[in-house]
């Protein structure tokens, strides 16, 4: 294979590993500008991410940009005019943040700190971030003598449209520390960084920055010790000098001289995890070295406390910790990467040959990380039930800031044969996205022959507790370039089960289970195949009873999916009495509010059917949603069943009827949502609307129609005087239409009229536009022409349309630019436009 | 702007829509052609090229990640562009590669064995799973966006050598991984 063939292929790698790459490539657009020539300055950057207490993974960034005129703050930028400023409006672009004197070398500076730009972002627990970046002005008698772009990104939470106490942001930040020279820390409390404070406040995050004798603004920094460079260079010859800039400061301290006191109130702890220091409360100093802009703990006992950008720092003979806080023997270290001790923000990353496992279905209680865990061990060579164990590995990656691992997966091949059975399923719940395969989830007693390696995490971010509920059964992924793929495929999706029993013998396989890698199976317990040869695949036959916790099997979905009525399914489910506790059908909403259906997967809708099974104790449930049709009906736009005699046409993929839907143009979304009552009025041939005759309707509707609204269309033709009034423009196109002119009627006009859009709700977008109803002129349309004409000199033309005879119609699902649009056509062009003047 | 917004002004064939495009991806789809073509002009008109696919394809489309599906179109766009820059060079006899370091990786020869590009996709992004989040974001760095080491240093505050390092490492697994799974490149 070629270089170039391989770069293609990885061209389609999964969106969400792109995604990953892009995260810090999108800034939106900054009044503060980079000079290219900056490039020869001194440049470097800190970033550190913490994991918030509201927001999961929120990396808080800080770039220093330092000389000017690197950062160049855009005076035409005036408070309140961001271009990206969205609900924050007092945090306009270049406000000032916070303003200060700084005493140094006999002059009294000035400071001001400028928020640069702010935007508000929605944290996953619906909270709202406020961020933005900051640069610091400093300037001497009005004039200025540097910029720097200090941090960005920086966040706080804010109430949801309620303004922002800049005040409080500003106070929580910047500190003027009053000693031979003065220093302005930039304080950045734990929380706000998104970081689990384990020091309980006893230390605080903190950036130094005084003025140098030739008036520039200059950082307070570290170059990395004896002891760190040793780490650091462990594996390389290089030699490079590393400088930091993060600090801990205690929030009492005292100042003298060239000096700070602090005062640890509390004793700073590391977590399970660490094997690191304890750091004692008590009083210690650090010294600034105004020469060379430096500092140092004076203490050894507390000078990586200092150092570090958190309250836990790595000691210097670090041990990595396993899982069950056990210290790795050294042959049990596979890969040791400490890439830059003490920076937050890579922290560390080690490999280890073992793995540990608890029985399939422990208790929770027994997966808690640490001592308090039931975890045995696993190791190459081992054995579990009929297993030996093959290659094991696991990956442990934290960042220091962080209370748990930032990354945990483990994987353990397991020699042997796995004979089992499972379920296939069309859903594919996967933590939200599906990669094209199909996912199986394996029967309990299956589950029970294989070792579990799921972490009970204890309290989450939220504060909730983190049970991983599922772990309840393992699950494989059925690849569509594995063998059986398209068996399941076809079960699946064409013949339009719900889910599938299949059989499965797996030789030589991999159990693996991860947490906060992004991987799309993280919080899963795993199968992996190993080789795709070592694996088969078989659909269940038929005559298969389903076991304890199954799903029903195939012959149940061939009467469901054939019961002429739902007396006949209900007769024809009743010979399973004995496999089943009970059965009910439901009819939606007939029976909705009856029966508790939280259980069942997917939105009811009405019109739909649903049987649902229970287990012999009443328990466990699955159920068979019919959403499309069951005895001869076809659900359509309005919920109702469609009687025989108005289907005009049914294929495979597609059934015709012949009415179509509409509500008035003043329905609310909530009426006029698709498969639901509302305002819908249907229309047949011979109706009346308004003041016009339906000349014909129909409709087209896609099976299946459950999920995401599936293609359909609409077109009813009309008779009676149309004359209305609208706006013509040119619809800008680069492909090819240029010339097609749109007409857009005016409300008043639309009101006369109908609204052929059903609403919906896809997740993606709200709802097609259904704002008005368009019109297209085309170059056929004998009124076109002075309307191009005209339109060559202005955007947009008003005019008057007459017509006797037009359709309406909709459509969505269509890769036509109309799709989503009412579109008015007069038929056969019988029609008058006539330019107006207003 | 969210990408639901961005694809919506898609959807009602807004002018703004590529406007909030290149605001928001702009740069990393200049990054990515930028590292391919290494020349400001071509990368310039690869990028239009893309906003330009873009804009035929949403609708029907309605791209998950709107990030990720510009930054593919782009990114193939100046594959092809590179492809046929150095078409000249290589009837010459010259064999420049892209990314000198996947030498380690692939054959440089047209394949005799026909390799099922989508089997190999999918190996492809069963490795990437299970890849450490850090090593999977250097490693796509540099084969998807082609980043240059140095700058994957900078970006992950690590030196080029244990870069390097990390990357061979990486790259030795997925062939060991993809050998396992019967693909030899």
């Amino acid at each position: 294979m070629t270089e170039m063939e391989f770069l293609k292929v990885f061209n389609d790698i999964e969106d969400k590993f792109v995604d990953e790459e892009i995260e810090g490539e999108t800034e939106p657009l900054t009044p503060v500008t980079v000079n290219p020539n900056g490039a020869k300055n001194r440049f470097f950057w800190v970033k550190f991410a913490g994991i918030a207490a509201a927001c999961a993974a929120v990396v808080v960034g800080l770039t220093y940009l330092k000389n000017n005129p690197n950062i160049a703050v855009d005076p035409s930028v005036t408070e309140g005019e961001s271009s990206v400023q969205n609900n924050a409006p007092e945090l306009g672009a270049n406000s000032t943040l916070y303003q200060t004197k700084l005493n140094c070398n006999e002059n009294s500076y000035d400071v001001r700190i400028y928020l640069c730009r702010d935007y508000t972002a929605d944290a996953p627990s619906n909270e709202k971030y406020i961020w933005g970046d900051a640069a610091m002005e400093l300037s001497l008698d009005g004039k200025v003598l540097d910029t720097m772009e200090i941090y960005e990104n920086c966040y706080e939470e804010c109430e949801w449209g309620m303004p922002f106490d800049k005040e409080k942001l500003a106070s929580d930040y910047f500190k003027v520390l009053s000693m031979e020279q003065d220093v302005l820390a930039y304080l950045t409390p734990n929380s706000m960084l998104g970081e689990e404070d384990k020091s309980g406040g006893a230390v605080l995050n903190a950036r130094f920055f005084t003025v140098s004798k030739e008036g520039e603004i200059m950082p307070i920094e570290r170059y990395a010790t004896e002891e760190e460079k040793k780490d650091i260079y462990a594996d390389t010859d290089e030699l490079q000098t590393h400088i930091y800039s993060f600090f801990k400061i205690t929030p009492n301290f005292d100042t003298e001289e060239n000096q700070l006191t602090y005062h640890l109130e509390k004793q700073v702890l590391n977590p399970w995890w660490q094997n690191g220091t304890i750091y004692e409360k008590g009083d210690f100093k650090v010294s600034f070295d105004f020469e060379n802009y430096t500092l140092t703990c004076e203490d050894d006992n507390y000078k990586y406390l200092v150092y570090c950008a958190d309250g836990v720092s790595r000691s210097k003979d670090k041990n990595v910790t396993l899982l069950d806080g056990s210290l790795a023997k050294e042959d049990e270290i596979t890969e040791l990467s400490i890439t830059v001790p003490y920076n937050p923000y890579i922290g560390d990353y080690y490999e280890t040959n073992v793995s540990f496992m608890v029985p399939f279905f422990a208790p929770w209680e027994d997966r808690t990380p640490g001592k308090e865990g039931k975890w045995t061990k696993v190791k190459e060579g081992d054995k579990i039930g009929d297993f030996d164990v093959g290659e094991v590995n696991s990956h442990y990656s934290y960042y220091q800031t962080s209370f748990f691992p930032a990354g945990y997966s483990t994987s353990v091949e397991l020699k042997g044969e796995l004979s089992c059975s499972g379920i296939a399923e069309r859903s594919t719940y996967t933590n939200g996205a599906s990669d094209g395969g199909v996912i199986i989830t394996l029967d309990k007693e299956d589950c029970e022959k294989l070792p579990g390696f799921s972490i009970n995490r204890g309290l989450n971010y939220y504060g909730v507790q983190d049970y991983d509920v599922e772990d309840i059964r393992a699950k494989i992924i059925i690849y569509d370039a594995l063998e059986g793929y398209e068996e399941l495929y076809h079960a699946l999706y064409v013949q339009n089960r719900k889910s599938v029993r299949v059989e499965l013998t797996l030789n030589d396989f991999f159990m693996t289970y991860s947490f906060e890698t992004g991987n799309q199976y993280d919080n899963f317990a795993m199968v992996r195949l190993k080789n795709i040869n070592h694996y088969t695949l078989e659909i269940a036959k038929e005559d298969q009873v389903p076991r304890e916790s199954d799903s029903v099997n195939e012959e149940i979905y061939d009467l469901v999916n054939h019961a002429k009525t739902y007396d006949e399914l209900k007769k024809g489910l009743s010979k399973y009495s004995d496999s089943f506790y009970k059965f009910v059908v439901y009819r939606v909403p007939d029976s909705y509010s009856v029966e508790d259906t939280g259980y069942i997967q997917g939105e009811l809708k009405e019109g739909m059917v649903c049987v649902i099974f229970y287990d012999e104790k009443g328990e466990n449930r699955w159920e068979i949603p019919i959403t499309e049709k069951i005895g001869g009906e076809i659900i359509l736009m309005d919920g109702s069943a469609a009687a025989e005699n108005e289907i005009l046409s049914e294929d495979d993929k597609t059934f015709t009827v012949n009415s179509c839907f509409a509500v008035p143009f003043s329905a609310v979304n909530i009426n006029r949502r698709a498969w639901k009552k509302g305002d819908w009025i249907k229309l047949k041939e011979g109706d009346t609307f308004g003041d016009y005759t339906v000349e014909s309707a129909e409709s087209t509707y896609t099976k299946p129609s459950e999920g995401a609204f599936p293609p359909y269309k609409s077109k009813v033709v009309l008779s009676g005087k149309l004359s209305c009034t609208g706006t013509a423009k040119i619809i800008p196109s680069p492909t090819g239409y240029d010339g097609l002119v749109e007409l857009t009627l005016d409300e008043d006009c639309c009101q006369k009229l109908m609204n052929l859009a059903p609403y919906l709700d896809n997740g993606l977008l709200d709802s097609p536009s259904q704002e008005r109803i368009y019109m297209w002129l085309t170059y056929k349309g004998k009124d076109y022409q002075p309307i191009i004409d005209k339109l060559q000199n202005t955007e947009s033309v008003r005019v008057k349309l007459d017509t006797e005879h037009f359709s309406l119609s909709y459509q969505y699902g269509s890769e036509y630019w109309y799709d989503g649009k009412v579109m008015l056509n007069s038929v056969g062009n019988e029609h008058s436009l006539e330019i107006i003047s207003e | 702007m969210e990408d639901k917004e961005i694809i919506e002004l898609f959807w009602n064939r807004q002018e703004t829509a590529i406007k909030e495009l290149a605001a928001k991806y702009g740069n990393y789809c200049k990054t990515v052609a930028g590292n391919i073509l290494r020349n400001s002009l071509d990368t310039e008109e690869c990028v239009n090229d893309g906003y330009f696919a873009v804009w035929n394809s949403i609708p029907p489309k309605k791209p998950k990640s709107l990030g990720a599906f510009v930054a593919k179109i782009v990114r193939n766009k100046a594959l092809d562009l590179y492809g046929k820059n150095t078409a000249a060079k290589r009837g010459k006899g010259e064999n420049s590669l892209l990314i000198d370091d996947l030498s380690e990786l692939v054959s440089g020869s047209n394949t005799e064995q026909e390799i099922d590009k989508k089997e190999l996709l999918a190996a492809i992004n069963g490795f990437l799973d299970t890849l450490p989040k850090k090593t999977r974001q250097i490693f796509v760095g540099r084969y998807f966006s082609c980043r240059s080491p140095s700058d994957l240093a900078a970006r992950f505050q690590t030196n080029e050598h244990n870069l390097n390092v990390l990357l061979s490492r990486t790259r030795q697994k997925l062939k060991q991984y993809l050998y396992e799974r019967g693909f030899e490149l």
